[in-house]
């Protein structure tokens, strides 16, 4: 749906995006991570057609934003980084008016505008004016905007930041409702927002690719081998520990809690627990330790950060 | 076509929520009544001199037609068009929403021209509501409508030139304020060539055909003439041209 291809932006003196490359699937939700600063909002910006590229091509939906910017603005829905809002319009009148300068068809218009307000949930507060609401509601309005000529692809620009928890949680499963039949794009510099949405991630920072690949994937890359273990009647002496098969170090973590080492690939949770149940420990729980997203990407990018410095 | 309509519409409704649209109405109307109480005065001091002395010649009521809307909305429209226009594109871009209007499927051709036909209709409200001082002269006096349907043409062109300008100047900044002085000084530099230019000699008399207050000078005079016609649609044809082109 998106291809990108070696793309370069400059700003003056500033290199803001400097040879990114990757594909978005056609009915994927992609999440595009990265810290402030990384290029998300320009790599997206380019993706619209709002600034070209400085090298490199962008073909959206087979259309390359150069050549052909009508029929990829045709193509897509935008939800900038701040909402783009007529205060002195009602919920209403603004949905239409984004409904008419998208072409969708006048006698299409009013069922446009009703569905976007069902599924964005803003049935509520349609006839009231756009700067009135708050903040939540307002970041639905941007995203009623983006679906209202029902476009193929999605790209939105993080869509939750600066939204309370439950509005966070509401437009997360908003963008999923949406995700379910089209093509998204969600850049986000927080872990948890791309983990609960999406399917993929490519990670950038600094204007380059540092990461990509499905969220478990990326997980599994990080795995440290760790499993975690709480007992009900845990042994008076760690070391007794040790002597269990296929383990390697013990950590103690208190109330009955370990960290186990488990080195080999090979998947000793079974043998383990047996061995636990024998020895008469009372085995509550045996897990394997999840490495957080946020782990793997502060790894990520610190570990590019390093080798780029040593190559400088 | 449906892009201009829905921008028109858009425009034509965000001025009148607005004060804006109310606020310039207002001034403008103040300004046109000061200035036609003013010449009507003049008019009647002249016509009691004109009773007195007969080598004083007194001009047919016309003039005041012709004043109201040659010089006097002339200086009218310098002071209101920049706050029409300071908003156009500057708050666009204010409020990110240029981003909404710049991803639509549109060219930024078609948003110039629906956002400038606004501004328009705008100008044609106002000038309306001032035609029941000319009316006046008209219903008591003896003058030709045609020179007030020529004077009302001209201040509709001059005005939509000037609009033009303005929206240029809104196309530059997004700060409106600083879109309104910027405008204040695009009119105010053009109005100032148009002076020079005719004081020139000898060419002057050719280059004033290409000011605007020149052109707007004929109209008010009663002179339809399709130089003038021409003359304010090639301008603002080239203005909207050169707003496009800074947008993009």
């Amino acid at each position: 749906m998106i291809e990108i291809e070696d793309l370069y932006k400059v700003y003056g003196q500033v290199q803001a995006v400097r040879g990114i490359s990757f594909t978005v699937y056609r009915g994927e939700i992609l999440g595009f991570l990265g810290p402030n600063g990384a290029g998300k909002s320009t790599t997206m910006k380019v993706m619209t057609g709002l600034t070209p590229p400085t090298a490199g091509r962008v073909r959206i939906a087979g259309h390359d934003v150069l050549e052909d910017p009508l029929a990829v603005r045709r193509e897509i829905g935008y939800l900038p980084e701040h909402p783009p809002l007529y205060p002195e319009m009602t919920v209403s009148d603004y949905l239409d008016f984004a409904a008419a300068i998208r072409a969708v068809p006048r006698r299409r218009r009013r069922r446009a505008v009703e569905s976007a307000i069902e599924r964005c949930g803003l049935e509520e507060v349609r006839r009231r004016l756009v700067g009135n609401l708050s903040k939540g509601f307002r970041q639905r309005v941007g995203l009623a905007q983006a679906v209202i000529h029902d476009p193929r692809l999605l790209i939105f620009d993080e869509p939750t930041v600066g939204l309370d928890p439950t509005q966070v949680i509401e437009i997360r499963s908003i963008v999923r409702d949406i995700g379910r039949e089209r093509t998204v794009i969600l850049s986000s510099h927080v872990l948890p927002e791309v983990q609960a949405t999406c399917h993929r991630v490519v990670i950038i920072d600094r204007g380059r690719v540092v990461a990509a690949g499905p969220i478990d994937e990326l997980l599994e890359a990080g795995k440290g081998g760790r499993l975690v273990v709480r007992l009900r009647r845990p042994p008076a002496q760690i070391d007794d520990l040790r002597s269990l098969p296929g383990v390697g170090a013990v950590e103690g973590r208190g109330e009955g809690r370990y960290s186990f080492v488990v080195p080999g690939d090979d998947d000793v949770r079974e043998r383990l627990v047996a061995e636990l149940v024998a020895r008469g420990y009372g085995p509550l729980e045996v897990r394997p330790e999840a490495n957080s997203l946020e782990e793997v990407f502060k790894e990520v990018v610190t570990t590019e950060r390093a080798q780029a410095e040593a190559v400088a | 076509m449906n892009f201009i309509w829905a921008l028109f519409r858009r425009e034509v409704k965000s001025y009148f929520v607005s004060p804006l649209a109310y606020t310039a109405i207002a001034v403008f109307l103040a300004i046109q009544g000061v200035l036609f109480v003013a010449a009507l005065g003049q008019y009647q001091s002249l016509r009691i001199q004109a009773a007195q002395n007969p080598l004083v010649q007194l001009p047919g009521a016309e003039v005041l037609i012709r004043d109201f809307f040659g010089a006097d909305v002339l200086w009218a429209l310098i002071m209101i068009v920049p706050l029409l226009t300071m908003r156009l594109l500057a708050d666009e871009r204010r409020q990110y929403t240029a981003e909404l209007l710049l991803t639509a499927p549109m060219s930024t051709r078609q948003l110039i021209v629906g956002k400038y036909l606004g501004s328009v209709l705008v100008l044609l409200v106002m000038l309306t509501m001032a035609l029941w001082m000319p009316m006046l002269i008209l219903a008591w006096g003896d003058a030709d409508p045609g020179v007030l349907l020529a004077g009302l043409l001209g201040a509709f062109l001059y005005g939509s030139f000037l609009l033009a300008l303005g929206l240029l100047a809104s196309s530059l900044t997004e700060n409106p304020f600083i879109a309104a002085i910027l405008a204040l000084m695009f009119i105010a530099g053009v109005t100032w060539i148009g002076v020079q230019a005719a004081n020139l000699p000898v060419i002057g008399r050719n280059l004033d055909q290409f000011t605007p207050a020149s052109n707007l000078a004929d109209l008010a005079q009663g002179v339809v003439d399709s130089h003038a016609l021409v003359y304010f649609a090639s301008v603002v044809i080239f203005v909207l041209e050169l707003t496009a082109r800074v947008v993009d």
